[in-house]
């Protein structure tokens, strides 16, 4: 085995590829490199040609393994990959698994320490803004069970893209006649412009609102004030995925490996 | 932009597709009033231009009052770039299409102490599984370009020096892989490919002069003047890694002591590590020089997430890069930074708050102007996309060449 593949689905042409999965490349590699492999990745528009790209590298053989992100619901790619006979790993949630291979990443455990950082606080109102990938919505489902066994006032926005984003889904939020102290964005990009959207409303943070972001990033880091937010274990991860696709083309069996959990990296926001 | 495109200069349709590329969606009569040609010769060079497929028709723009005019647009998905980062720990290419954007990317192990013409066979044999892998035909490339360490002679064509790869001292990289793979190849110092890759994915207006500090395993420092790389007398400046920082300092490599690559580099800061043998132990530092960068990375992911002893390494390092740009922005009067590189891929906001408080609180010109720094979004991939973009641009719009001999 030499070639591992990687299809990333971009609708919008990108220059260079989001710091989650730029992270999980970077830890793959490193166990790649070590068993002289090599990782591939190739950005695709749509679904179709992402199965299209795994039908030609069947056909080619010029990839041995592939790396599944971004599981959906009863993912279609599982059923055709394993048809197709092409050894693969996916990164899942606990809730997605299944008799394959995969890394295995505790959304709810994790969103219960989020909130319990929030809660410990004495936030009693707080707000989760989602994000347009279907693992959001499984954060999200994570956040209102939180809600409901932890008693507090816990509610999910979806921003519109189209319609101001991330900014203007702020500013509904906060001009509610009793706004949340408290705003988990589900990415670091959101969190990063509500942040600013908060101080122009003439608001302080996290003085009048507290501000979390799902996943660190350098952006959280530098932002003024820095963002309190889920520790990216990205690197760690993409290096489980290499071990579960060597042990599953060893021996022949799905291996499932689990993800460190993320914790709470406290910085000025909260 | 101004008109400056004369219709004698051999030129003109290199001219013609960068204005193409540059507008985004533009018409004919865009072109004649932003190229100041004629009617006739825009009409003319764009005729050749879609007859090769660089250039296509994407529909009708508003009427001013007369018919709609047809509006044009680059053909990006028609010709693809190659770009490859020759690093000691992994070797990065990168594929892009004719607007820069990225449609892929392959790693390897990095090329370490092998010897070099070992290393340019394997990269002929990979450009060739890749193009199968993206399904791209060889027909379809326009060039490859490389960004690597080290000097170069005077000729432009080989790539010398560099501490980890003292073989590739007189090895003419550009030469035996043309020879080996094919392909036109065009060889760059990898912080000018660092900047260069800022500028081409179109983030920075072409009138802006900024620099871009790139840190491997090595540090360097890409200056871009007026959408050019700035080469100096022979295509090597930029070398900030050896600017003096302590007169006193350690013996450097290079002949000097106290040069900024060794207090700052990743080597100093692992070395440093070392001697703290509790924290090299809890850390898993390997100390072999064939794992430098592999013991780097830990130290900034642990730096990352808080661990004391490994931020202080960074800090540490961090001001030692801090000062050499506060004497850069000083000399050239720099108002814009980016910093680049693996070495920045771990611990990058660190080094950032570090280097952007010393520059807003020192930097000689603070009261006239502020000197914005940024962490580069391209971020690992830098450098090879700023190879992607030597090919393109030397083989699309060689009227911005770029300020060396290739
Ligand atoms: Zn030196």
């Amino acid at each position: 085995m030499k070639d591992i593949g990687l299809v990333l689905v971009q609708p919008t042409p990108q220059v260079a590829h989001e710091p989650l999965i730029s992270g999980v490349e970077h830890g793959l590699e490193e166990i790649l490199i070590k068993s002289d492999m090599r990782l591939v990745t190739r950005v695709v528009r749509d679904s179709a040609a992402e199965l299209a790209v795994y039908r030609s590298w069947n056909t080619s053989k010029a990839v041995d393994a592939v790396v599944l992100v971004r599981l959906t619901r009863g993912d279609r790619r599982i059923a055709f990959l394993e048809k197709l006979g092409v050894p693969f790993a996916a990164i899942a949630d606990e809730s997605q698994l299944g008799d394959f291979s995969a890394v295995a990443i505790d959304y709810a455990g994790m969103m219960h320490a989020l909130v319990a950082h929030l809660t410990d606080r004495g936030h009693t109102k707080i707000v989760f803004v989602s994000g347009a990938e279907e693992l959001s919505s499984i954060r999200a489902a994570a956040f209102l069970a939180e809600a409901r066994a932890g008693g507090f006032d816990g509610h999910v926005r979806k921003p519109d893209p189209a319609a101001g984003g991330s900014d203007a889904v702020t500013r509904e939020i906060l001009a509610d006649d009793d706004p949340p102290t408290a705003i988990v964005y589900d990415d670091d990009l959101s969190a990063a412009a509500g942040l600013v959207t908060i101080q122009a409303l003439g608001l302080s943070v996290p003085g009048d609102v507290a501000v979390v972001a799902w996943n660190d990033s350098v952006r959280c880091q530098s932002a003024k004030p820095s963002i309190t937010a889920m520790s990216n274990e990205a690197h760690t991860v993409g290096m489980l995925v290499g071990q579960s696709l060597l042990e599953t083309v060893a021996t022949g069996e799905a291996t499932l490996l689990h993800a460190p959990n993320s914790f709470i990296v406290e910085r000025e926001s909260t | 932009m101004a008109k400056m495109i004369g219709p004698s200069s051999e030129n003109t349709r290199s001219a013609i597709l960068d204005l193409i590329r540059s507008g985004g969606v533009v018409s004919r009569v865009d072109l004649v009033e932003t190229s100041g040609l004629t009617a006739a010769s825009i009409t003319r060079i764009v005729k050749t231009l879609m007859s090769d497929g660089l250039v296509i028709e994407t529909g009708f723009g508003d009427s001013t009052g007369g018919k709609r005019p047809t509006l044009l647009e680059l053909n990006a998905g028609s010709r693809y770039a190659v770009g490859i980062s020759l690093d000691d720990a992994r070797l990065t290419y990168v594929v892009t299409d004719l607007a820069g954007v990225l449609v892929g990317r392959l790693v390897s192990a990095g090329i370490g102490d092998t010897y070099p013409p070992t290393v340019i066979e394997r990269i002929q044999a990979e450009l060739d599984v890749l193009l199968t892998q993206l399904d791209i035909e060889r027909s379809d490339v326009v060039g490859v370009g490389v960004a690597g360490a080290g000097r170069r002679d005077v000729s432009g064509a080989v790539l010398r020096a560099s501490l980890s790869a003292p073989d590739w001292e007189n090895f003419a990289v550009k030469q035996a892989l043309e020879a080996a793979s094919g392909f036109t190849v065009f060889l760059e110092n990898d912080s000018a490919c660092a900047a260069l890759g800022e500028f081409w994915v179109g983030r920075i207006p072409a009138t802006q002069d900024f620099a871009t500090l790139y840190m491997a395993t090595g540090i360097g420092c890409g200056l871009i003047i007026r959408g050019s790389v700035y080469g100096g007398a022979s295509s090597n400046a930029g070398e900030i890694g050896h600017m003096i920082i302590d007169v006193n300092g350690p013996d450097c490599w290079c002949g000097s002591r106290g040069c900024l690559e060794m207090l700052a580099a990743p080597l100093a800061v692992v070395q440093r590590a070392l001697a703290d043998t509790t924290l090299a132990t809890s850390l898993g530092l390997s100390g072999q020089p064939s794992e430098l960068r592999m013991d780097f990375a830990r130290i900034a992911r642990a730096a990352a997430q808080g661990d004391p002893g490994c931020v202080a390494l960074i800090e540490q390092s961090a001001n030692f890069l801090a000062k050499a740009l506060i004497s850069l922005a000083n000399l050239v009067d720099l108002d814009r930074l980016y910093l680049a590189g693996p070495g920045f891929a771990d611990a990058g906001s660190i080094y950032y708050r570090i280097i952007r408080d010393q520059l807003d609180s020192l930097a000689f010109m603070r009261s006239v102007h502020p000197v914005h720094v940024e962490l580069s979004e391209v971020g690992l991939e830098s450098a090879a996309l700023g190879a992607a973009a030597v090919a393109l641009q030397s083989e699309l719009t060689p009227h911005h060449k770029v300020a060396s001999g290739v």
